[in-house]
């Protein structure tokens, strides 16, 4: 899943995915900045995901994540999440 | 079903039709394998296609003997293991890294090799030997560790690499012949690193088709769909599917950083025996970080645990339910062989999800 750098120390970098915070080095993609949305394995950024990439993957992870609530009767329908990781208003974009 | 999953549905139920005959998809990368369960993308496959798993969990494919050297090594003392949490229950010989903590060895489970790096300087002068399993996602984290060791000069801080390169087993499987695959779904992140066109000789040679996708359902539907496409017209490419994210080229600073760190050697795999030069050892330069030769770690051939029949799941020849042992001596919470311990293994898969697998 793409996060975002939140904070950037070098190549020391708090990365925000999902709302986890996590350290993440930025060593293998020198290019990143702060903003970016990056692919982290292993505590490592490997990539640097496109804006509109990162965000379509989250609105169908949270869209997913929703139907999967729904099927376990936790939420409603009408519940269904309509923000990304930002909680930007980006599904019905 | 969102409109892309709807459209790539009927693309390939159409081109399956078309194609008639049975066709064997091999997905060689652990992630996917979970992620097809967990959307069940299976259930939305055409009843002549179908998914198999490869050597893509790279807990999986390590060798019965590096198991039993880590674990060896632990016992005795030496030196505080760091490893990836998943590596800690997989059974060895004589024991798991579970087990050795149990009897007094001490074992850290890390979430990145920077922190045993962080975790060597911590316990200097105490030896902190990093078990370094994985594909070209990870090795260069722990390239990039093992020069910063260097360049701080840190005298406690070892690997053991166990490090394999994909492509090499993915050719190794064609050349054996013993399991059909019909085409790759080539995984995401080592794409990220190695780009698509590394895959060209597979194409080329061996006439299969390779696409690359990420993890997202509608992009595994879309990869699956274009490989029985190619098929179906006769051809074999290299595409990838995974917009915006995997490259032709990859990523060069991370391939410099292996080149530099690491040269490629020969390497046993489960299940697919000794394939040449597709391991990755440690440069002379950085030799004095490799733990084999510092705690004379033998890596003398070993078979797998009897009965284990992960070395056929990995290579496409066995479905986990049908070895024998699958989900009454081999679980979970009792695990016989790496397929069952890892969350990425396919037999672990198969078990948690094996009654969803058709809804």
């Amino acid at each position: 899943m793409p996060g975002k750098i939140e904070t950037l120390d070098g190549q020391d970098a708090k990365v925000n995915i999902g709302g986890n915070m996590l350290d993440v080095s930025t060593a293998l993609v020198p290019e990143a900045g702060l903003g970016d949305w990056v692919l982290v394995h292993a505590g490592f950024a490997i990539t640097v995901v496109p804006d509109k990439e990162a965000h379509e993957t989250w609105v169908l992870v949270r869209q997913m994540d929703a139907f999967r609530n729904e099927e376990m009767g936790d939420i409603k329908p009408d519940e269904l999440p309509k923000s990304d990781v930002n909680g930007k208003e980006t599904l019905n974009e | 079903m969102n409109e892309s999953l709807h459209s790539w549905k009927k693309r390939l139920d159409s081109a399956a039709a078309k194609f008639g005959r049975e066709v064997k998809i091999m997905e060689v990368c652990g992630t996917h394998t979970v992620s097809a369960f967990r959307c069940g993308l299976r259930s939305l496959l055409p009843d002549n296609v179908e998914l198999i798993s490869g050597p893509g969990c790279p807990v999986c494919v390590t060798a019965q003997e590096y198991i039993d050297g880590v674990v060896d090594l632990c016992r005795s003392g030496k030196a505080t293991i760091a490893t990836y949490g998943d590596m800690v229950r997989v059974p060895g010989t004589g024991g798991s890294l579970e087990t050795a903590r149990a009897d007094g060895g001490e074992v850290r489970v890390v979430y990145s090799v920077l922190d045993a790096l962080k975790l060597s300087a911590k316990r200097a002068p105490r030896p902190v030997v990093f078990v370094a399993v994985g594909f070209e996602t990870t090795a260069p984290a722990t390239a990039a560790a093992v020069k910063e060791a260097n360049k701080n000069g840190i005298d406690n801080f070892y690997i053991l690499s166990a490090h394999k390169l994909v492509m090499p087993a993915m050719m190794a499987l064609l050349e054996d012949g013993k399991a059909q695959i019909d085409g790759f779904l080539c995984p995401g992140h080592v794409s990220v690193i190695i780009g698509s066109d590394a895959y060209s000789p597979i194409a080329e040679r061996f006439g299969r088709p390779c696409v690359v996708a990420g993890f997202e359902a509608g992009q595994m539907l879309a990869g699956i769909t274009r490989i029985v496409e190619q098929l179906l017209d006769g051809g074999s490419g290299v595409e990838s599917v995974y917009a915006g994210v995997v490259s032709k080229d990859g990523n060069r600073v991370a391939q410099q950083l292996l080149e530099e760190v690491f040269e490629p050697a020969d390497e046993r795999w489960r299940g697919l025996g000794r394939i040449p030069e597709s391991g990755l050892a440690l440069r002379s330069d950085f030799e004095r970080f490799d733990g084999f030769r510092e705690f004379d770690v033998k890596m003398e051939e070993t078979d797998d645990l009897p009965g284990c029949s992960c070395g056929l799941v990995i290579t496409g020849r066995l479905s986990p339910v049908q070895c024998p042992l699958f989900g009454n001596t081999c679980t979970p919470v009792n695990p016989m062989g790496p397929c069952m311990v890892s969350s990425e293994g396919s037999c672990s898969a198969w078990f948690k999800y094996r009654d969803r697998r058709s809804g």
